[in-house]
């Protein structure tokens, strides 16, 4: 990454709004008291509101990251993070078929959100890789 | 692709990031293409040759492959 001011503006937001989206659905399962949220409550509005919106409202955000990080990258850097973020998409797609087929099999039951940690994971991972390849 | 960057910014004594800002890339991606790790886009190819006043080819060396096919 070579320390572009940019790319980790753009790690930092991702995981901020991550956080901000986990701690809220958290929270807000805290405030209903109950295990399934969306399951308690009825109505198209409410679960706009309680999944589609916050949702939407981050990858808005990380999109524009992205742009703002994508335009201050060197051709290098910019293939790097091309690169890495396939080995991450890959690396994720892997993990989400091991688990889906485990879930069939009724093996695991884990929370959506650690696919998306996967994901940042093997982006992580990639781009290191990939620094080290280019040193 | 070999290249002859590192001697040519050495007589300029210029360092790794002087050259990189010159030409407005990272310092690792000078540091790529001296090594051989990296073939710069054409319009970076193009930059790096006016920089020096010199031809690409001159700066650039073709693969074996690419001199074999030119001579065909």
């Amino acid at each position: 990454m070579d320390g572009n001011p940019h790319l980790k503006r753009l790690i930092f937001y991702l995981l901020l709004y991550s956080a901000a989206l986990l701690a809220g659905a958290y929270v807000l399962r805290w405030v209903i008291g109950s295990n399934n949220p969306v399951g308690a409550l009825t109505g198209g509005v409410v679960m706009f509101f309680l999944a589609v919106l916050p949702v939407s409202i981050f990858a808005l955000l990380s999109l524009r990251n992205l742009q703002q990080a994508a335009v201050s990258l060197d051709e290098l850097q910019r293939r790097m993070q091309l690169d890495a973020m396939a080995f991450g998409f890959m690396w994720a797609c892997s993990f989400t078929l091991g688990m889906g087929v485990l879930g069939i099999l009724y093996a695991v039951h884990i929370n959506g959100f650690i696919y998306f940690c996967a994901n940042l994971a093997g982006w992580g991972v990639g781009s290191l890789l990939l620094k080290w390849r280019y040193a | 692709m070999k290249n002859h960057l590192a001697e040519l910014r050495m007589v300029r004594n210029w360092s790794q990031g002087k050259l990189a800002e010159v030409l407005g890339v990272s310092r690792q991606t000078v540091n790529a293409i001296e090594t051989g790790r990296y073939d710069p886009s054409l319009p970076l190819a193009f930059k790096i040759s006016a920089v020096f006043g010199l031809r690409i080819e001159d700066i650039f060396d073709p693969e074996v492959e690419t001199k074999m096919l030119a001579s065909e």
